[in-house]
Formats: C-alpha cells, structure tokens, sequence
C-alpha cells in the first residue's frame, strides 16, 4: 500500500472526532430546535441561527488554518502545508456556501428579501469568490509546486477579508444585525446561548474531523501522483526486471 | 409556528450539502485505494527496483509537466 505510517492512527483519531461531533451535534441540533426559546419577533426563522452562525465561525476558522499554512508552506516550501491548506480551504469553501444559503432564508422572512448587497453580505460573497479563485488556480496552474505557490498567495490576501467581514457592521451601516454575543457579554436569554454554544462545538469537532479526512485524501492523490511518476521516469530507463 | 418553512427548508439544504461533501470524500477515498490497488497489482517492477512510496515534496515534477 501507498499509504501507511501515520493512516491507522488518524483513522482512530478521525473515527473518535467523527462519534463525537456527531453527539454534539445532536444535542446542539435538540438545543437549538426545541430547548431554546422562539423569539418574539423573528420566530422559528431565528433558530436557523444556531447553524447560520457555527458555520461562519468554522468557515473563518478554515481559512485562518490556510492563512497559516500558506504562510508556512511559503517559508519552507514542505508539501504538508500545502496539503493542510488545500484541505481546510476546501472545507472554507463548503461552509461559506452553507453560510451564504442560509443566511438567504433567514434574510427572506426578516428582511423581506433573499439578498441584499449589504457590507457583510458583499464581503462574504467577496470571500466566497476568492477561494473559488483559490481552486480555479490550482487546477489552472499547471506543475504542483506552481499552483501551490499561487494558491498560498491567494489564501494569504483572501484571509484579510474575514476580519473584513467581521467588523463590517460595526464600519457600516448594515442590515445584518451586529453581534449578540462576545467573550465578555451576551445579549440574549441564557438557553440560546447554551444552544449556541453547543453546536459552536459540535461543528468545530465537525471541522476537525473533515480536515483528517481530507488531509487523508490530499495526502494519497501527492503519494499516488510521486508513485506514477516514478514509475514512468523507471519505464523510461528500462528497469523492467520482471 | 412562524416562519417555521424557512427553518425547515434551511436545515434541509444544509444537511443535504453535508452529507453530499460527506459522500463526496468517500468516493474519493474509494477510488483512491482502488487506483493504488491497480497500481501495485500491474507494477511491472520487481519489488527491489519499485520506486519509493513515501513522497519527497515538490522536486518530483507533475505527470502533466
């Protein structure tokens, strides 16, 4: 087999990750749809809050990890941190669709409207475009060591976007509401953010799970293109012994 | 019950997207070690002249290149 070594202890470790999101998110999934309160203004449409939210947090967290693995991949040029970037920008990527979507159905009820181009909604899509950017420039790029190179430029200038987004309601005017929740304080009743919290930890174990999954695919595509080029340059010189 | 279709409709999309990512990697994994199962099995090397496995980094160039 190509892949070995380290695959039995990060199928373990991928397999306790995988129960236990799975738990957590079921409790987070109970928490938020039937222990939580409905608000009184937003109704049940307030609850897709409790996924709305731990996805952009785990999409921003996604790309934090491909800023820092550009970063590193850039100084030392190791092929693991252009893996480890790949596979978290892939999942960014999900989640900020997932973020964009569903901020879609809470915005039509509330607002009145599936989209508006409002700072925090531009600014997301704007990310949205980057990473496909990301991808579009991998595959485009021709050699690896090239489309690892200009993808972590990207993942680098497209990881300024999320503080971006983050304090875009408070630089302007916005629809989208401002945060209710900070370290220090949290404006809404207690149960919410119990709820809240929960499914913050279900999807970050989430997150935590797809990256040794997809690092694991990353990881045998690399080995598995090194094994076919060898052999080829071995076809070329003639070492066919058998 | 207000706006309930919209919860119901946005947690729909959701897990559906996820567990089609979630089926996504599977396939991917499946085809992986079935070309790595293929690769070994048609290698027409001896053991002793197979090329390494364990990849070095980016020196070794593309099959595209």
């Amino acid at each position: 087999m190509i892949v070995k070594g380290k695959s039995s202890w990060a199928s373990g470790v991928g397999l306790v990750l995988g129960l236990l999101s799975a738990i957590t998110m079921a409790i987070g999934m109970y928490l938020g749809l039937v222990y939580a309160p409905e608000d009184a203004i937003q109704g049940n449409a307030q609850r897709i809050f409790y996924i709305h939210v731990p996805m952009a947090w785990v999409a921003f967290l996604a790309f934090g990890v491909v800023f820092l693995a550009a970063i590193m991949y850039l100084w030392k040029r190791a092929l693991i941190w252009d893996q480890i970037a790949r596979s978290s920008a892939e999942i960014g990527l999900v989640f900020t669709t997932l973020v964009l979507v569903t901020g879609s159905f809470w915005g039509r009820p509330i607002w009145g409207t599936w989209w508006t181009w409002d700072a925090r909604l531009t600014t997301t899509l704007l990310l949205w475009f980057i990473f496909l950017g990301y991808f579009m420039i991998r595959a485009y790029a021709g050699d690896r060591g090239r489309a690892a190179t200009y993808s972590a430029v990207i993942g680098i200038i497209g990881f300024f976007d999320v503080p971006i987004i983050y304090l875009s309601v408070d630089w302007w005017r916005t629809l989208h509401p401002q945060a209710v929740i900070s370290v220090t304080s949290a404006n809404m009743p207690g149960q919410m953010v119990v709820a809240l919290m929960v499914c913050l930890l279900a999807f970050t174990l989430f997150y935590l799970y797809l990256m040794i999954q997809k690092l694991g695919i990353e990881r045998m595509k690399d080995q598995l293109i090194d094994y076919q080029y060898a052999l080829s340059e071995r076809e070329a010189e003639g070492v066919t012994t058998a | 019950m207000s706006n309930l279709s919209y919860l119901f409709v946005a947690f729909l999309i959701t897990w559906i997207v996820i567990g089609a990512y979630l089926w996504m990697l599977n396939r991917q994994v499946q085809n992986l070690k079935d070309e790595v199962d293929t690769l070994t099995e048609e290698s027409v090397f001896e053991p002793e002249h197979r090329p390494r496995l364990k990849p070095s980094g980016y020196e070794t160039k593309s099959l595209r290149d």
